[in-house]
C-alpha cells in the first residue's frame, strides 16, 4: 500500500519552524517535499543551535536536523529575476505550494496566489504568517515569543508576583505548523475531488489563540484567567497539575479516577486515612496540613516510582519527563517510537517518529538534506534543465 | 453557494472533553457532517468550566438549553456551557446508549454509511463494546477509524490514564517552561489536549486523502504522548545528539538578545519585545528615543548585549513603563522590532486585528442564548468554511439521523427513546 501523500509534490518555500514543521507532517506521509533554500546560507534554522558537537556547520543544526527529515532541498535565490520561470515550472508541476513570506512578498516576486493558481489551477498555495495575510498587524513582524503573547498565552504562564513569561521551547511556531498542515490537506483532498487549486492563509498567532478554547470565550464574560504559577484550581494537593519535588525530578499528584484512598494506599501513611481529610472539601481545608504530610514522602520517592504506583491504583498522574526519561522510556522503546536515523554530517542519532500512525499507509522518517544535496535531480531530472544551464545558474549566484 | 472543502463527507465523533471534539471540530468546520455521539446517561458534561455564562446571566438558560429538562442537583453548579459550545459547534446531535446491543447496533449502522469514525476511549474500550475497528471495517470496508489512546494500544503503560494537565508534564513542555534557574512551569491552558485534536485533525486528513486514491481505509492511531513529543522535538534531541539538556530561561532566548516582557502603563501590564539582528538593535533604540545606545559598547553585539542584558532590561523597562503595552508594541512595530503586547485571553481575541480578522463570529441559539465563537484559524480563498452552527443539544438530530438516514419507522423511534436507547430529553424543562 503506498503512503498517504505518495505521488504528491509539495514545494516548500519556508525557513525556521513553522512552515518546515508543516512539511515535514507531509514528507512522513509520503509526500516528496522540495525544500528550496537561499543559496550558500540555506534556511535560517541551519545557522540556530544546538549544534551536533556544538560544531556550528549548517549541516548540524539540531532544530533543522529534526525539522526537514525526508525532504529534499534545492539552492534557489528567490529574488533574482532568473529564479521565478524555475520556480513556476515546478508550481506547474506541483500539488502543494508552502510558503511563509511575509504578506504580498510573493506577489512582488511576481509569484502571487493569483499567478501560481493560473500557472496551475489545481495547486494549493498555503500561507504561513504570524498575522495572517490582512488587517491591521499583518505587516508586524512576528517571533515565538511575540506569538505567543498576542495570542494570551503569555499572559497566564508565570508566577502571579512575577513577570509573565512564554512556554518554552518553540511551541507557539510548532502549533502554527501542525494547523496548516490539516487546513493544507483539507485544501488539497478539495483539489483532489474537484481539480480546483485554492489559496490558504494561515495565522500562526490564530492557531495559538484557537487553543484557548472556553479560557478564551469565558473570558469576553470576565473571567479572564490569570498566571496562577504551579498552583492549578480544581482538586487538593495543589490540584491538577500541581508540581512537587521527588527525590529526582518534579511529579504532579492527582486523585483522578482512582480517588482518594487509591491515593492514600499508595503512599501507605496512616495518618492520611483521619476521617478529616475524607472529602474533597475537607481536604481543601485541611490543605497545609496535608502538603506537611504528603511532600516529605513525595521527597523521598523517585518520580517513576510514584508515577507507577499511582497509575497502577488508577489514578492519573504525570512527571516532568526530561528528554533521558522518554529516550529510556520502556513504553516508547516497546512502540518503537523513536528511530535511528544517520546523516552524512550529522552522525547517528534517534529521532521521535511520526506523531500518529496510519497503520495500513504507514509513515516514512528518513534524514534531513545537505544544503542544495538535490540541485540536479530537482533542475536537471525533474524540470529537464541541462546540466551545463545548472552550472551557469550556480555561477550566476541563482541556485 | 460555492461547496465547502469536506462537504459529502460524514464523520462519527464519539470522543469526550477536549481532545478529539477538537479533532472533528476542524472537520466540521470545513463542511463534513459530523455527527457528536453522546451516552444518555453520561452526556459529556465533563469539559464545562463555571463561570461564563454565569456571570452574563445566561446560566439558567444556557443549561437548560443543553439538555433541555430540569438539571440534577448535581450538575447544578457546572451551568455553563460555552467550553462544550467551542468544541462542538458545526456537529450534529446524537444521543445514543452505547451500552444496550440496539445502541450499539445503531452505531454500526451509522458507521456503516459513514467515511470516519473517531474515538477517544480509553485504550480498549471501543473493541469491548463491539465497536472497535475490527468490528466497524466488517460493515464498512473503507471505514477510517481514529482513536487516540493516551500511550498507545499497546506496550507495558497501555492503560495508563493521561489527562492534558499529565500530559504537559511527560511531554517536556513544562520542564522547558520555567524562570531561569526555577522549577519547571505549567502553562496556561493544557496546552495538549487542543494540539493532539490538531495533529489528529491532519492524520485524517491523510487518511482520507489516501482512500480518495486508493478507496482504502484504515485504522489511524494517536497516542497523546508521541503526538506531544513530536512538538518538542528539536528540544528533545539536543540531548539526542550531545547529551545536554537546555537549561529555562524563561523569556529570554538561547542566541538573540535582547528578548523579554517588560513592564508598561497600568498593573500587571507587560509587553514583549525580541531583538534577532544589529539592525533591528539599531531600531529599538531610535523607537526608545536612546539613539545613543547603538553605539553603546556595551551593547554593540549579540554578544556584549547578553552580557549585559540586565542592564538593558533596566533601560527598556524605563521606556516601556511610560506607555500602555499596545502603544508600545506600535511603536516598535513601526521602528522594525518584532514585539507584542501581552494580552489577556479576552484581549487576544478583541483587539483591532482580530476584529478586522473576523476572530469572533457570534451565533445565537435556537433558545436565544447568543455567545461568540473562535473562528479558524486559516481561511480559504475558494471554499467557504468556519463557524456556522450552534453545538447541538443532547440528541438534538436523533429525528433525522435514525429516521431520515437510516430509514427506521417513527413507531420504533419511539420506542427506542422510551426504552432510553436514544433518550433526547426533549420534554420542555418544568419551571
Amino acid at each position: 500500500m503506498p503512503h498517504a501523500l505518495e505521488g504528491y509534490l509539495v514545494v516548500d518555500l519556508t525557513q525556521r519552524v513553522a512552515g518546515p514543521y508543516c512539511t515535514k507532517l507531509m514528507a512522513l506521509q509520503g509526500a516528496e517535499v522540495v525544500k528550496i533554500e537561499p543559496p550558500g546560507t540555506g534556511d535560517a534554522m541551519r545557522a540556530m543551535g544546538p549544534f551536533v558537537g556544538d560544531d556550528p556547520n549548517p549541516e548540524k543544526s539540531v532544530p533543522f536536523l529534526y525539522l526537514n527529515t525526508g525532504k529534499k532541498s534545492v539552492t534557489l535565490d528567490v529574488e533574482q529575476h532568473s529564479s521565478r520561470g524555475l520556480l513556476l515550472e515546478l508550481a506547474k508541476r506541483a500539488d502543494v505550494l508552502v510558503e511563509d513570506f511575509a504578506p504580498g512578498c510573493m506577489a512582488s516576486l511576481g509569484l502571487g496566489p493569483d499567478t501560481l493558481l493560473e500557472a496551475n489551477p489545481r495547486l494549493v498555495v498555503s500561507s504561513i504568517t504570524h498575522f495572517g495575510q490582512d488587517g491591521p498587524y499583518s505587516g508586524y513582524k512576528g517571533e515565538e515569543i511575540v506569538d505567543q503573547a498576542v495570542s494570551g498565552h503569555v499572559s497566564i504562564t508565570g508566577e502571579p508576583d512575577r513577570e509573565p513569561i512564554k512556554m518554552g521551547g518553540n511551541l507557539a511556531q510548532y502549533v502554527g505548523g501542525q494547523a496548516a498542515f490539516a487546513s493544507t490537506l483539507i485544501a488539497l483532498y478539495h483539489a483532489a475531488l474537484t481539480g480546483e487549486g485554492q489559496h490558504v492563509d494561515n495565522s500562526i498567532s490564530e492557531a495559538n489563540v484557537d487553543l484557548l478554547d472556553s479560557w478564551g470565550i469565558n473570558s469576553l464574560f470576565g473571567d479572564v484567567p490569570t498566571r496562577l504559577g504551579n498552583a492549578a484550581p480544581g482538586g487538593v494537593l495543589r490540584g491538577r497539575g500541581g508540581l512537587y519535588e521527588t527525590a529526582d525530578g518534579y511529579i504532579a499528584l492527582g486523585q483522578v479516577p482512582g480517588g482518594w484512598d487509591a491515593f492514600v494506599d499508595m503512599i501507605g501513611l496512616e495518618e492520611l486515612r483521619d476521617p478529616k481529610y475524607a472529602d474533597p472539601g475537607s481536604r481543601s481545608e485541611h490543605r497545609e496540613e496535608l502538603e506537611a504530610i504528603v511532600a516529605p514522602w513525595v521527597r523521598k520517592n523517585s518520580k517513576l516510582d510514584i508515577y507507577n504506583a499511582s497509575q497502577r491504583r488508577r489514578n492519573a498522574i504525570g512527571y516532568v519527563a526530561t528528554p533521558h526519561d522518554m529516550l529510556t522510556s520502556p513504553q516508547l522503546e516497546y512502540r518503537e517510537f523513536f528511530q535511528e536515523i544517520d546523516h552524512p554530517a550529522a552522525g547517528s542519532a534517534r529521532y521521535p517518529g511520526p506523531p500518529y500512525r496510519l497503520t495500513a499507509s504507514g509513515e516514512t522518517l528518513s534524514r534531513a538534506p545537505l544544503l542544495g544535496e538535490h540541485n540536479a535531480e530537482v533542475y536537471c531530472d525533474l524540470l529537464g534543465l541541462e546540466r551545463a544551464e545548472l552550472v551557469r545558474l550556480r555561477q550566476l549566484g541563482v541556485v | 453557494m460555492p461547496r465547502m472543502p469536506l462537504e459529502g463527507l460524514r464523520v462519527l465523533d464519539v470522543t469526550q472533553i477536549r481532545a478529539g471534539p477538537k479533532a472533528a471540530r476542524w472537520l466540521a468546520d470545513a463542511g463534513a457532517e459530523v455527527i457528536k455521539v453522546e451516552s444518555v446517561t453520561r452526556p459529556d458534561g465533563r469539559f464545562r468550566t463555571s463561570s461564563a455564562l454565569a456571570l452574563a446571566g445566561q446560566a439558567a438558560a444556557g443549561a437548560r438549553a443543553r439538555y433541555t429538562r430540569p438539571i440534577p442537583e448535581s450538575a447544578q453548579r457546572e451551568t455553563n456551557r460555552t467550553g462544550f459550545d467551542v468544541l462542538h459547534r458545526n456537529k450534529m446531535g446524537l444521543s445514543v446508549n452505547l451500552r444496550s446491543e440496539e445502541g450499539v447496533a445503531i452505531f454500526r449502522a451509522l458507521a456503516a454509511v459513514s467515511d470516519v469514525v473517531l474515538d477517544n476511549f480509553s485504550q480498549g474500550v471501543m473493541d469491548r463494546l463491539g465497536l472497535g475497528y475490527g468490528d466497524l471495517r466488517k460493515v464498512n470496508p473503507a471505514i477510517i477509524v481514529l482513536s487516540m489512546p493516551a500511550f498507545g494500544s499497546d506496550g507495558p503503560d497501555k492503560s495508563y490514564i493521561g489527562f492534558g494537565w499529565a500530559q504537559e508534564h511527560l511531554s517536556g513542555v513544562t520542564s522547558m517552561t520555567g524562570y531561569e534557574g526555577g522549577p519547571p512551569l505549567r502553562t496556561g491552558t493544557v496546552t495538549p489536549d487542543p494540539l493532539n485534536g490538531v495533529h489528529a485533525a491532519g492524520a485524517i486528513m491523510a487518511a482520507l486523502l489516501h482512500r480518495a486514491r486508493t478507496g482504502e481505509g484504515q485504522y489511524v492511531e494517536l497516542s497523546h504522548w508521541e503526538s506531544m513529543i513530536s512538538l518538542v522535538g528539536d528540544w528533545l534531541m539536543e540531548y539526542s545528539y550531545n547529551g545536554t539538556v537546555a537549561k529555562r530561561i524563561g523569556n529570554r532566548h538561547p542566541v538573540w538578545a535582547p528578548q523579554g516582557c517588560y513592564p508598561s502603563e497600568g498593573e500587571d501590564r507587560w509587553v514583549a519585545l525580541t531583538v534577532t539582528c544589529d539592525q533591528e538593535w539599531t531600531a529599538l533604540c531610535g523607537a526608545m528615543g536612546r539613539p545613543e545606545l547603538a553605539d553603546d559598547p556595551r551593547f554593540a553585539s549579540v554578544l556584549e548585549r547578553r552580557t549585559n542584558h540586565a542592564a538593558l532590561d533596566e533601560i527598556i523597562g524605563e521606556w516601556t513603563r511610560g506607555r500602555s503595552n499596545v502603544e508600545a508594541m506600535e511603536a516598535l512595530q513601526r521602528a522594525g522590532v518584532p514585539s507584542g503586547a501581552v494580552l489577556d485571553n479576552k484581549e487576544a481575541m478583541t483587539n483591532p486585528h482580530a476584529e478586522a480578522r473576523g476572530t469572533l463570529p457570534r451565533i445565537t441559539h435556537p433558545d436565544g442564548v447568543s455567545h461568540p465563537y473562535i473562528n479558524s484559524p486559516w481561511q480559504f480563498s475558494r471554499t467557504p468554511q468556519g463557524v456556522r452552527k450552534a453545538a447541538p443539544i443532547l440528541g438534538e438530530h436523533n429525528e433525522y439521523l435514525l429516521g431520515e438516514v437510516l430509514g427506521i419507522p417513527e413507531d420504533e423511534r419511539r420506542r427506542l427513546e422510551s426504552s432510553q436507547v436514544t433518550a433526547t430529553f426533549l420534554t420542555p424543562p418544568a419551571e
